[in-house]
């Protein structure tokens, strides 16, 4: 359980624009262990996906990069690109994408698309015959019924649901070592979400892989994550186990996050949304992403940037003033 | 809804490729407008010198085979494309905004019987009418222009109608319709102003097609008569003596056209390029 | 699709008797009928209404047009006034010449147009693509005839390689360099404008696609960049390409009538316009049909093509 697999070290990521810098990734820093589920959760614009996405170098071209994304003693951000489609896309890592209706193309039929996959693992199987149980068998892990008739679908005639869950099958035909799971629940109907969710952690188990699973619902990853990291403005403001992150909160931002979850049961009144809008990517920051929001500022917090200091066993905060 | 007419004029004057058919089609406009002015010679007036010259000081493109100043016939010779172009331009718009607001907007049999009679129209090449249309009148500019309207007509409805439909599903429309404005009210105040766009881009690239269009029909012979300044025609002067007249000859009255043709299509993909800017 | 086939041929039959019945009153309104105004200063008043009385042009108009569609369709097209001879066998000449010069011409068109449009899409925004994309423009707003003019006065005249004119060309000589020599010319003519306008909706349907997220999908596979291009990219670009296609065939068309009369190369375009310029109304209404009748069958295959492409269209 405690080997490193994946180490993003003080990454940057800015988008240039024609007329402008979009600061994507200002500063993350997390990791990865052999078999265990980390959660990144955070809004839109906070740098989760963006961060993903660069272990993949999978980003535009007008961009620059600082930091370090390393696997296996080399470091992505500085490898040749064929390097990286040989070595870290499919073989490493693979991705789930967010939105399963434009994830497929749609003249290929789902058989097709699937066996597409296959000719990029890292093992290639081969035979015809064999490629087609190994994929009838995978849908048949996800639930996914009739796969014999899937098989010969196109994208049009599934479901969001069933789209979604091929989606990640694909993912998991290339039995690589990390899965990156982008909100693979958003644009499901919550009681799929949950079935997705568990079939995720139940493969996980049977092919030994480790994943990273993006949310922006803090909740649902709570449920499942080994550990967590929470992140805005392009940076990572708080992370480590999750019982310790959920339950006990330092950053303010994160406990601001918890509040704003309206509960079904138990005291309404600690319901609180949080006050202003999110951090705009083009703006220029001299302190903390979260200052102009949070509740608990003081002076020191818009002037300098806080650093992401340990305070215990994989916890680690950026905040002047922690809970 | 009304259009800003400030912000439009920002953005086309900012937009390059616009800017440049704008000067094209200008300054050949201008040259059709002051044709009596800066024509040197008349354009009709025959042997004013030796036929097939090349060109020279006096003759700045060369005289013709009947010794008429090429560069006047030239000159006048925009006036001919300019009023095929516009009158064909305006008319299939007029027509085109008419059935394709009514087909769109209105639906139902209306639309239906409109409809299959432009998928019929458009099922005979344009140019194949232009022809036809030739043989049965004699043929003349004015031939031309009546042909062409009828030709481009039937895509330029579709294109509105496709617009019209759209539109027909935009919240202000239902507003409108929801408090008994008639639809008439309708079609005039909130449809058409929204398709001007669309129909604005149509017209120019109408117009490109209708200049190439009464050059080719006249350089068949089905078009403009002898002795008109007709582009086309002076080409079709020229081919039939490729070998023995100056090359200019040949090369000028084309070029002409093309420069003219290119403006028209630099106007109309600026447009466009104002309009749907993700293409770009 | 079998229903959407049969919607479609259904009215692309109706349309061609539509097309049928314009065609016919258009040339039967005319003022003054075909025989006076060709033999009228030969003939006596009773030898034209004899003639007349024999080719049927006394009967009422309506019945005038049944017979000529029954002939039609047990292939009697009727002679040609003008030539006496079978309007069949003259459009039985005409045809494959004309025939192969559209083939010809759109296969130039394609083989131009989809590798420059796609360098133009991968290398949007850079010299290149502004480079390329103003040339395809500038092949559009180029006059097919003037081009076919150009080509003759720098390949005929000037450098004497190709033959101006296509007088001599026969199927009996496909095989021949010969025949080709005469096909080149109309061809690029015809073809390098067609090229221009298909730079430019690939260009636009294939940065259309390289932005959507099955390629990078695609990508996170793990496949390259050679592959996302031809299979996911073009391929999905094909789609839309082909209604265009269906489109800019008839400019093909109109392109094809002016650059016979350029070349004189004997097709269905000179021998609609000689008949035009004589007056020869018969066989101006089969080559008018031919030609309308050409158009659907391309726009009815351009649509059975397009669902062969798309599975959204052919799965409904």
């Amino acid at each position: 359980m405690s080997e490193k697999i994946l180490e993003v070290e003080n990454l940057k990521v800015n988008f240039l624009l024609p007329d402008s810098i979009v600061y994507a990734v200002r500063d993350a820093s997390f990791d990865l262990k052999r078999n265990e589920i980390m959660g990144i959760v955070g809004e839109s614009g906070s740098g989760k996906s963006v961060s993903c996405l660069s272990t993949l170098r999978l980003l535009p071209k007008k961009i620059k990069t600082e930091g370090k994304i390393i696997i296996d003693g080399h470091n992505i951000l500085e490898e040749e690109e064929s390097w990286v489609r040989k070595n870290i896309r499919g073989k490493k890592i693979s991705m789930v994408f967010q939105d399963p209706t434009v994830a497929l193309n749609p003249i290929y039929s789902i058989g097709w698309q699937m066996r597409e996959a296959l000719m990029f693992r890292k093992e290639k199987i081969g035979d015809s015959k064999k490629e087609t149980e190994f994929i009838i068998n995978i849908l048949d892990e996800l639930k996914v019924t009739d796969p014999e008739q899937v098989i010969n679908k196109y994208p049009h005639q599934l479901s969001g649901g069933m789209k979604q869950r091929i989606v990640i099958a694909i993912a998991l035909l290339l039995q690589s070592d990390i899965l990156i799971a982008d909100e693979p629940t958003t644009s499901l109907d919550v009681t799929i979400q949950h079935e997705v969710v568990e079939v995720i952690t139940r493969l996980k188990k049977d092919y030994e892989m480790s994943v990273i699973f993006i949310s922006h619902d803090l909740n649902l990853l709570a449920d499942y994550c080994d550990r967590m990291v929470v992140m805005y403005g392009g940076m990572v403001l708080e992370k480590g186990y999750t019982d310790e992150v959920y339950n006990n909160p330092k950053s303010p931002y994160t406990r601001a996050l918890l509040k704003c979850i309206p509960p079904l049961t138990g005291n309404k009144k600690d319901f609180e949304p949080i006050p202003g809008e999110i951090l705009n990517p083009r703006k220029v920051i001299q302190g903390c992403p979260f200052e102009p929001r949070c509740k608990k500022r003081k002076e020191k917090c818009g002037k300098e940037i806080p650093r992401l200091e340990k305070t215990g066993s994989e916890r680690y905060i950026r905040c002047f003033y922690p809970d | 809804m009304k259009i800003s007419k400030t912000s439009i004029f920002y953005r086309v004057t900012r937009n390059a490729k616009a800017m440049v058919g704008i000067i094209i089609v200008t300054m050949v406009v201008l040259m059709a407008l002051l044709a009596p002015i800066i024509a040197p010679y008349d354009p009709y007036e025959i042997s004013l010198g030796r036929p097939l010259e090349s060109p020279n000081s006096t003759f700045l493109f060369g005289t013709d085979v009947l010794g008429r100043d090429v560069l006047s016939r030239i000159i006048y010779g925009s006036r001919i494309s300019l009023i095929a172009a516009l009158s064909v331009g305006l008319i299939s718009a007029f027509l085109a905004v008419i059935f394709g607001l009514t087909a769109g907007y209105i639906g139902g049999k209306t639309d239906l019987i409109i409809m299959r009679f432009v998928d019929i129209m458009l099922s005979i090449p344009g140019i194949i009418i232009a022809i036809v249309v030739a043989a049965i009148f004699n043929p003349s500019l004015f031939t031309v222009i009546i042909a062409l309207s009828f030709g481009m007509t039937s895509g330029f409805t579709r294109v509105v109608r496709s617009k019209a439909l759209a539109l027909k599903e935009e919240t202000y429309v239902r507003a409108a319709e929801s408090i008994g404005e008639s639809k008439l009210f309708i079609m005039l105040r909130y449809i058409l102003p929204n398709t001007l766009g669309i129909v604005f881009i149509q017209i120019a690239l109408n117009m490109s097609s209708t200049v190439i269009f009464e050059a080719g029909i006249s350089y068949l012979g089905l078009g403009s008569q002898p002795p008109s300044t007709s582009w086309g025609l002076m080409l079709s002067e020229a081919s039939q003596r490729l070998y023995n007249a100056p090359k200019t000859f040949a090369i000028i009255p084309g070029l002409f056209i093309l420069v003219l043709v290119l403006g028209l299509n630099f106007l109309g993909d600026g447009l466009r390029d104002i309009y749907d800017p993700r293409l770009r | 699709m079998i229903k959407y086939l049969i919607k479609r041929i259904a009215f692309a039959i109706i349309t061609i008797f539509a097309i049928s019945i314009i065609i016919f009153s258009v040339i039967h309104i005319i003022p003054g009928d075909p025989v006076s105004v060709l033999y009228g200063y030969e003939l006596t008043q009773q030898e034209i209404e004899e003639i007349r009385e024999n080719l049927g042009l006394n009967e009422p108009l309506t019945v005038q047009y049944f017979n000529w569609i029954k002939k039609l369709l047990t292939g009697d097209m009727g002679k040609s006034i003008v030539r006496r001879d079978e309007i069949s066998e003259l459009i039985g000449n005409a045809f494959p010449n004309t025939l192969l010069l559209a083939i010809t011409s759109l296969i130039i068109g394609l083989l131009v147009a989809f590798p420059i449009g796609t360098i133009t899409a991968l290398k949007r925004g850079t010299a290149t693509d502004v480079f390329l994309s103003g040339g395809a423009v500038l092949f559009i707003s180029f006059p097919t005839f003037w081009l076919a003019i150009l080509l003759i006065l720098v390949l005929a005249v000037g450098l004497k390689i190709l033959p101006a004119a296509s007088y001599n060309v026969s199927v009996e000589s496909f095989w021949s360099w010969n025949y080709w020599k005469l096909l080149i010319m109309p061809s690029l003519a015809i073809g390098l404008p067609v090229a221009g306008r298909l730079v430019r909706i690939i260009r636009i349907e294939m940065i259309d696609n390289m932005g959507k997220e099955y390629v990078q999908l695609v990508r996170a596979k793990g496949a390259g960049e050679r592959r996302i291009i031809i299979f996911h990219i073009l391929r999905n670009a094909l789609v839309a390409t082909s209604t265009v296609i269906g489109l800019t065939l008839a400019n093909l068309l109109g392109g094809i009538v002016i650059v016979e009369a350029v070349f004189g190369y004997p097709g269905m375009g000179r021998l609609l316009l000689e008949s035009v310029l004589r007056r020869d109304y018969p066989a101006i209404q089969i080559i008018v049909m031919v030609f309308s009748l050409a158009f659907i069958l391309i726009n009815l295959l351009v649509d059975i093509l397009y669902s062969v492409l798309d599975p959204r269209i052919r799965l409904e």
